[in-house]
């Protein structure tokens, strides 16, 4: 097939269809390290500006912590750039081995194997466990890898409405015919910033003899008291079989991310997983800033604790504000306008106040559930908190939605 | 252009079918002209190479369903049609939304 025929004509309408519909996604350039504070180049080609960042998964600032990038130039050092192998050839070092002790120690399970991603780690760890005779029962806001890893999996795949535990209860009862139930969920929701219900979840786990899979990206480092995750802020450390999570947001923000759980499960993944048997090997410098990482939150909850004040104090100052926010205790704080073009305009207002914070809006989250999402960070500090809650105020006096709720701002603004 | 002949099938006089029972019928008169008239030998090819790479195999008619919004696409089978839509109900609860990173 020619491609300048047919095909480029065929995807420029695809690409077409994306931006009238108004889902184009663009990149917006930064021009420095990662932090409370950036320098984004936008639009394309201005000079840089300096924002405050409301929008990174930096929860605990360690993106740019000087111990961690002075570890990973020691890594760089003394283990190299690259490994140019996956795990089982010749991509393993000492390093790697130590990494997954400490995940294990840390998230308190039995085992854990690293992943080039998360991503990877949600991506194979389904069909590595499981199959035909098996059920995944997955909470309906589950992040879209563990989607495409449950698609890959043989087993039966099926839901329950978010967060609904007598639908969850339903479904076990439902399926009770298959050899394993898994019970898949978020630890942290990503787009309301919600908990999930671990500790009923691993009630009737154990009441319908399922097992119980949780991904916690959004809360490894930070949630619970010492921030070993959702699992310990429910009290329920050891009732939990398969772990995932990242190294790419709190712990360090680079990449990487892993299984961790019950010996046989993670064996099983060592054997099977293909994104472990066909990717390439974590980076040594990676692996080397992700074990100083380990150190930095295993030593003291200072950061976790920071963040948690910054994340109430913002809460706090966006509700006295007037503004609408998803409840919630988690640093993921979503300020609601459920109106798709007034999120967009508000970023873009926020943005001209030196804030930046993107709007979220369907298909990325319900329709007539637009917002803008904002993040906290240990790297925040007062003055930043301050100035951002100024410039929300300011932003949503123009468009006249302070004190107003669902029903007003979509009677202002419609769906 | 070839003529296509089709072959009617007459019902016992009063006879009261349900929409799905003609479907049924309809599906299962198709699948024996299918398997009759175009399959040839050509399945059996197929069949014993699998078989010589190891392969059990099993062969079962079941029903397809398949759905199309926009780019998103889902296609399910089962034993009876309410299997089939049963599994495309739970598949596409998997994407309700496309979600946060
Ligand atoms: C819940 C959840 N799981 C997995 C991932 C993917 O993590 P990674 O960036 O390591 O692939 C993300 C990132 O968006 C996430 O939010």
């Amino acid at each position: 097939m020619s491609w300048e025929t047919k095909a480029r004509a065929h995807f420029r309408a695809e690409l077409d269809s994306i931006r009238s519909a108004g889902l184009f996604k663009e990149e917006r350039v930064i021009r420095s390290v990662q932090g409370a504070e950036i320098e984004v180049e936008y639009p394309p080609g201005a000079p840089p500006r300096k924002v405050i960042n409301m929008c990174a998964n930096n929860y605990l600032g360690l993106s740019s912590h000087p111990e961690v990038v002075r570890a990973a130039h020691a890594g760089l050092d003394e283990r190299g750039y690259g490994m140019s192998s996956v795990r089982f050839i010749c991509g393993t070092q000492d390093i790697h081995h130590r990494l997954e002790r400490r995940l294990t120690e840390f998230l308190g399970t039995e085992d854990t194997l690293l992943f080039p991603s998360c991503m990877d780690a949600n991506g194979g760890v389904f069909e590595a466990c499981f199959g035909e005779q098996d059920v995944l029962i997955a909470d309906r806001l589950v992040h879209a890898s563990i989607v495409d890893g449950m698609r890959l999996c043989k087993a039966m795949q099926d839901t329950f409405k978010h967060s609904d535990m007598a639908h969850l209860e339903e479904k076990l009862i439902e399926h009770a015919g298959r050899r394993f139930r898994v019970i898949v969920t978020d630890g942290v929701f990503s787009m309301d910033g919600d908990l999930a219900r671990l500790d009923a979840i691993a009630d009737l786990a154990e009441r319908h003899d399922a097992l119980v899979f949780l991904d916690d990206s959004h809360a490894t480092g930070f949630i619970g008291k010492k921030g070993r995750g959702t699992h310990e802020h429910c009290g329920v450390v050891g009732r939990i079989d398969i772990i995932t999570t990242t190294l790419g947001k709190a712990m360090g923000g680079a990449s990487g991310g892993c299984v961790s759980g019950r010996r046989e499960l993670v064996e099983m993944c060592r054997q099977r997983a293909r994104p472990y048997l066909f990717s390439n090997s974590v980076a040594p410098e990676i692996v080397a800033g992700a074990l100083q990482v380990m150190d930095l939150v295993s030593r003291s909850t200072e950061r976790r604790d920071r963040l948690e004040e910054n994340a109430a104090y913002w809460r706090k100052g966006l509700s006295e504000a007037g503004l609408d926010l998803r409840p919630g205790d988690s640093p993921i704080v979503p300020v609601m306008l459920y109106n798709a073009k007034l999120a967009q305009e508000f970023s873009r207002d926020l943005f001209q106040e030196g804030i930046y914070g993107v709007g979220f809006f369907f298909p990325v989250v319900p329709k007539g559930q637009a917002r803008i999402r904002t993040q906290l960070s240990a790297a925040h500090e007062r003055r930043h908190l301050d100035l951002g809650i100024a410039a929300f105020r300011k932003v949503g006096a123009k468009h006249g939605i302070l004190g107003l709720k669902r029903k007003e701002i979509l009677a202002k603004f419609g769906e | 252009m070839e003529q296509v002949r089709s072959v009617r099938v007459a019902l016992p006089a009063g006879a009261r079918t349900t929409e799905e029972e003609l479907e049924l019928l309809e599906a299962a008169f198709r699948a024996i002209v299918d398997m009759h008239y175009e399959g040839g030998a050509d399945w059996k090819t197929a069949w014993e190479a699998l078989e010589r790479d190891g392969w059990t195999l099993h062969a079962d008619l079941c029903w397809r369903v398949t759905a199309q919004r926009g780019h998103d696409f889902e296609s399910a089978s089962g034993r009876t049609k309410a299997d089939a839509l049963g599994q495309l109900l739970r598949l596409a609860s998997l994407d309700a939304t496309e979600g946060c990173p």
